[in-house]
């Protein structure tokens, strides 16, 4: 098969004449002008998120609820912290549109309030995160030896303390509330952002697009900028969005054994935790929260990966 | 590579050894102490502080503790004051590695089935099953998790036991919520690899070689897909093994879970070092097998710095 | 339900697909049965337990923590007394509040009221076939006030005498008021008279503890089945990780009475999930969360466990210390409404201190001295007027200037009741509450006097023994409970005066301390708890009592 084509081709270029061609100069217009708008890294992410339904929606969702979550509580008729004890456990209803707790509480309210919580939690919790074990593990990836080899069994260490400790010590002295939970979270959960980070530059500091710049004696910082960082800018965003989940179920497990925030506040851990004492009497107290939870995580979860794609200097450019 | 390992064990040691110290410090600086009846009069306070040393000078504590710990004895519990950790430890263990071995089977299983059969249908309604079933898996907290399978599949329709652990119907619902999440994101994790292997030239080549489309997925997609589960494994393990505590208490299961949380919660300072040398040993271990397997496995890491 | 059936064995099939491809750790789980036979049968939500099936009579009950030990001096939860005072014969049995004797056929009391002698029964058998004799007895007490054991429950052990100083290292063990004269008399001394004395003595503290079995297993006594040997009614043949297992002891010289052959006692953490338990069958008793006993309605029982919860207010904070915002505090909170918030009702409202059901002089406290301290929903009028006073004494203008730190542990019912009265006190009084939620063990910690770590702490006392006293002991100026640091000469001179006389002058004196107590509105007593538990039909003559145990099922039976 191959063989007839080639001398298929061979037969033809044998009747090519020079004749058969024309000169038609050189035009500079248009060598120069560019074919596609040019876009910049986030132009070109944020035009293939869009491309991506699923993470469109997701995106909107999100938005939509940080948007209730800030003002859906300011538009009540009922304030989160107003019982009624002849409205108890009720399910859904006009005047209650997600129904009440076990106090007669508005659960719409509650949850706007909650998702308040839990979303600060998530988004700052799961930022610190990211920051703190990006930058670490950069340094571990990059330099290796000693420094990466302490770094690396201090993070053993923090990550076999008992978690508990440490949230019940944060809150002794910083008392408790949402600030505590955070740094609480963050001073164990660093480590995984920083592992993972660390074996991301420890793979691409071989390759040779760095070794190129670092012969070309480019400093060390402006290398980690310019050439590691882009690179694994797609997956440390996809890890963000999946260490938002992971915060939100951290506090909802805290909550779960008691330490959290402090009544009447609540998170949407602690609504779901409540919920599930409920289940039996008024599940609606569970699956509500649980609706929640659930949706902002598969949002986030779809996002990241829109995100990946989004960021993935392999795929710039197609479509 | 031999002597890499035996440096890489040396570390490990020390590293427990940090981990032991920091923790037998920082427990003691938890508020209210172990003995926190409020019924106990002040010397019978001290008289359990004598009993159990923690009259004596923290130093001098700490040294008879780690004399103790090399000898593999981790003292006798405040909580249970008849009961040594040891004794709490190697009584509960079985049960939560139980557990957590039936949940890895059940999540790894299932995980890598669903995973390929929604892959090798990707677009159609089978693979929107899977989807959804990976999907709700990750995006639900355990203890939600649990209280579901356990009303719906147990208390409403009666299809397992409710609780305990005395039989193999018992372990299913445990298993399943314990799991779920890994299984979940197995799945997930599967069906994406699969599907960029499938792009790859090898499974294009092999399959214009005519080899027949059920071996190509054997014997060349899946085989070459599952190394990224592989990779995930290491913490997964961990996570499952120790992250019982929802389950077994839903569950009624007597593991080590409850021990987590309740040696914190009533500063139950043997048993919170019993339970932290144990798991601190289990993840560090872990730890240093992935480490050696990342070089191992990926020749382009070197050992050892050189 | 076929198909239900279907999806179960489905699922049990793969299941077991997936766990034959793992190799299951030598483990002590026992598989009962082959995985086959087992899902047709369960799966269908058989009931009949496997107990009941060889005709034994097995009493199931749970508890939500396993049994810390079974050393008699040194259990101390509720749940611990109750295994013990099951498997343990002490001198006397506290019955319900019916005092019966036990290893004592009879005592005798001196003229003062301070020394006790027993005669003890010779039948009376350990579950290794030695006598028990009166020197098992003074062994246990003395081993309980002994600092060397260092046994949490020597508190109780003071009310021998010289049993605080034994504790305290300040005398001697053996100067311990208690002495065995010979095999069968014992002789205790009391350090001051104390009509309840005998309804203590079932109390697990007081229990007899063998001398050479304790030299055996050294501090691992009472740590395993085998590490101690039992004289009451049942033995313990399984104890152990999630499970107690109790066998009826062939050798207790009143066998014939006891009707069950066994009990187990598991370990189920959910209350949700003990009550679905018993739903299925698999439990004779479980306690019912406040949330889920409206479902149960008519199968619910209750008991008083004893414990008057109430907020306490700490006079060392400033405004606090002010009597009429205490009062106004008292005044403002609905009771009625409180209890159907934090608890659908269920439990008492307690509109004074004491427990009303303890002893008073001939019948029940309560009958007997009948008190409303404050009325049950509260008087919101009367909260304003002393709201206004207070306001006035202490300079104020404006209620919404006071902001109290109340402190709560972090269980879900005490959750529920801080969130409830806070809100009462915001709204019906305009004052800002900030609740502080920390660990069980911390909350605990503060309870001790001239602390400041709180303004208000939500809290409660059980009873030891069952009179007045045991509640209002707590609130002396100079008591080691003190934590409202309250200080009132003249409810300090009811006690005082309570110690010195007996009958019913005594009990005015304790009446009087308890009025004096409300009248400054020291705290804010909230509810009396009720247990709420049901018990399966097959079981009969199951007791429930709150001094010294929970459940009293050693003459409780089983009929199909």
């Amino acid at each position: 098969m191959s063989e007839n084509i080639h001398q298929q081709t061979e037969a033809r270029s044998v009747n090519l004449t020079r004749d058969q061609f024309v000169i038609i100069g050189k035009n500079l217009e248009k060598m120069e002008s560019i074919s596609r708008p040019s876009l910049t890294f986030w132009q070109e992410a944020w035009r293939r998120i869009r491309g991506n339904k699923a993470a469109y929606v997701s995106l909107i969702l999100l938005i939509l609820y940080g948007l209730l979550a800030v003002f859906a509580p300011m538009f009540s008729r009922y304030g989160f912290d107003q019982q009624d004890a002849y409205a108890m456990s009720q399910s859904f209803s006009a005047e209650h549109w997600l129904g009440t707790d076990s106090l007669g509480r508005d659960l719409w309210v509650r949850v706007w309030m909650g998702a308040r919580v839990s979303l600060t939690i998530g988004l700052l919790a799961a930022a610190l995160n990211t920051i703190i074990g990006t930058v670490l593990g950069g340094f571990c990836g990059y330099y290796g030896g000693k420094f990466d080899m302490i770094v690396m069994r201090i993070i053993d260490v923090i990550y076999g303390i008992p978690s508990l400790i440490v949230c019940i010590l944060v809150m002794v002295v910083l008392g408790s509330g949402v600030q505590s939970l955070i740094i609480a979270m963050v001073i164990v959960g660093w480590t995984g952002t920083c592992r993972f980070t660390r074996g991301e530059v420890y793979r691409l500091k071989e390759q040779e697009f760095v070794l190129a710049a670092r012969v070309m004696g480019e400093p060390v910082f402006t290398i980690i900028m310019r050439e590691i960082v882009p690179n694994i800018m797609g997956l440390l965003i996809t890890n963000l969005t999946m260490a938002i989940p992971s915060a939100i179920f951290q506090e909802a497990f805290l909550s779960y054994i008691g330490l959290g925030i402090s009544p009447p506040q609540a998170s949407w851990g602690v609504l779901a935790k409540e919920g599930t004492r409920m289940l039996k009497v008024a599940p609606h107290m569970l699956y509500v929260p649980a609706f929640f939870i659930c949706t902002t995580v598969l949002a986030l979860n779809q996002l990241g990966n829109g995100l990946r794609d989004a960021f993935d200097p392999r795929l710039r450019g197609t479509e | 590579m031999a002597k890499y390992i035996l440096k890489r064990v040396g570390i490990s040691i020390v590293t427990i050894f940090v981990l032991v110290s920091v923790v037998f410090f920082l427990a003691r600086l938890m508020p209210g102490g172990p003995f926190n009846d409020p019924k106990l009069s002040a010397t019978a306070r001290e008289n359990l502080s004598a009993y159990y040393g923690f009259d004596k000078p923290m130093f001098e504590q700490y040294l008879t503790y780690l004399g103790n710990l090399i000898h593999g004895n981790f003292g006798f519990s405040t909580k249970y004051p008849s009961r040594t950790v040891n004794d709490l430890l190697a009584g509960a263990f079985p049960y939560s590695a139980d557990l957590g071995i039936r949940a890895l089977c059940f999540a790894i299983s299932f995980g890598l089935v669903f995973g390929i059969i929604s892959a090798l249908n990707r677009g159609n309604k089978i693979d929107l099953i899977f989807v959804i079933i990976a999907v709700f898996g990750t995006s639900v907290p355990d203890f939600i998790m649990g209280a579901l399978l356990q009303h719906f599949f147990a208390i409403k329709w009666g299809l397992f036991p409710i609780a305990q652990y005395k039989g193999f119907s018992y372990t299913i619902l445990p298993s399943i919520g314990l799991g779920f999440y890994t299984m979940a994101s197995v799945s997930r994790i599967m069906r994406a690899s699969m599907l960029e292997v499938v792009q790859q030239d090898y499974i294009k080549t092999a399959r214009s070689k005519g080899i027949s489309r059920f071996r190509v997925t054997w014997k060349h997609q899946i085989r070459n897909a599952i190394m990224p589960v592989v990779t995930i494994l290491g913490p997964t393990v961990a996570a499952v093994l120790t992250g019982t505590f929802v389950i077994e208490s839903l569950f009624a299961i007597p593991g080590m879970g409850k021990y987590y949380v309740e040696s914190v919660q009533n500063n139950d300072y043997s048993l919170i070092l019993g339970m932290t040398a144990f798991y601190g040993t289990f993840l560090v271990f872990c730890n240093m097998i992935v480490d050696i397997l990342y070089g191992v496995i990926d020749p382009r890491v070197r050992i050892g710095g050189k | 339900m076929r198909k239900r059936k279907l999806i179960a064995l489905c699922m049990a099939a793969v299941m077991t697909l997936s766990a034959a491809g793992c190799s299951t750790p030598s483990t002590s789980v026992e598989e009962t049965q082959g995985a086959a036979s087992e899902t047709g049968e369960e799966a269908g939500g058989d009931t009949s337990g496997g107990t009941a099936a060889n005709g034994e009579k097995i009493f199931r009950y749970s508890n939500t923590i396993d049994i810390a030990t079974i050393d008699p001096n040194k259990s101390n939860a509720v749940a611990d007394s109750t295994v013990c005072y099951h498997i343990f014969d002490g001198l006397y049995r506290n019955v319900q509040g019916t005092l019966q004797p036990a290893v004592a056929e009879s005592y005798e009391v001196s003229d003062d009221g301070l020394v006790y002698t027993f005669t003890l029964r010779q039948d009376a058998k350990w579950s290794d076939g030695q006598t028990v004799t009166a020197h098992d007895f003074e062994y246990g007490m003395k081993r309980l006030c002994d600092p060397a054991a260092a046994c949490p429950g020597s508190y109780l052990g003071a009310v021998l005498k010289n049993g605080a100083a034994v504790s305290a290292e300040e005398v001697p063990v053996d100067e311990l008021g208690v002495k065995a004269i010979d095999d069968f008399t014992l002789e205790i001394t009391l350090e001051n008279p104390a009509d309840y004395f005998v309804s203590m003595l079932s109390m697990a503290a007081f229990m007899p503890v063998r001398q050479d079995i304790v030299e055996q297993f050294g501090a691992e006594f009472g740590g395993g089945a085998d590490k101690q040997v039992y004289n009451g009614p049942f033995v313990v043949t399984e104890y152990g990780e999630g499970k107690l297992v109790m066998k009826k002891n062939e050798n207790y010289y009143d066998a014939d009475k006891i009707k069950l052959d066994g009990v187990e006692l598991l370990t189920v953490a959910d209350k949700t999930t003990a009550v679905s338990m018993f739903d299925a069958g698999e439990l004779d008793l479980a306690e019912v969360p406040s949330e889920l006993a409206p479902q149960y309605e008519g199968q619910v029982l209750s008991y008083y466990s004893g414990a008057n919860d109430y907020a306490a207010l700490n006079h060392r904070n400033t405004y606090l210390a002010n009597k009429n915002l205490r009062l106004a505090m008292n005044y403002a909170i609905n009771r009625e409404e409180y209890n159907l918030l934090a608890h659908n009702g269920l439990y008492e409202p307690n509109l004074r201190y004491v427990l009303p059901q303890v002893r008073g002089v001939e019948d029940e406290y309560g009958t007997e001295y009948p008190l409303e301290a404050f009325p049950l929903q509260g008087d919101m009028d009367k909260a304003k007027e002393y709201l206004d006073t207070a306001l006035s004494d202490l300079g104020l203008s404006d209620p919404s200037e006071i902001t109290f730190k109340l402190v709560v542990a972090d269980t879900d019912d005490a959750k529920k009741e801080a969130e409830v009265v806070a809100n009462q006190w915001q709204n019906n009084l305009g004052i800002n509450i900030e609740i502080n939620m920390v660990p069980y063990a911390t909350k605990n910690s503060m309870l001790v006097p001239g602390s400041d770590d709180y303004d208000i702490i939500m809290s409660g006392w059980a009873p030891d023994y069952s009179d007045p006293y045991s509640y209002l002991e707590l609130w002396y100026s100079t008591s080691r409970y003190n934590y409202l640091n309250y200080d009132s000469e003249a409810y300090d001179q009811y006690l005082d005066a309570s110690k010195t006389t007996t009958g019913k002058e005594r009990m005015d004196n304790l009446f009087n301390a308890e009025k004096t107590l409300l009248e400054d509105g020291a705290l804010v007593p909230l509810q009396l708890r009720e247990v709420q538990y049901m018990v399966s039909d097959r079981v009969q003559n199951l007791g429930a009592y709150f001094i010294g145990l929970n459940y009293d099922y050693m003459y409780a039976d089983i009929v199909e």
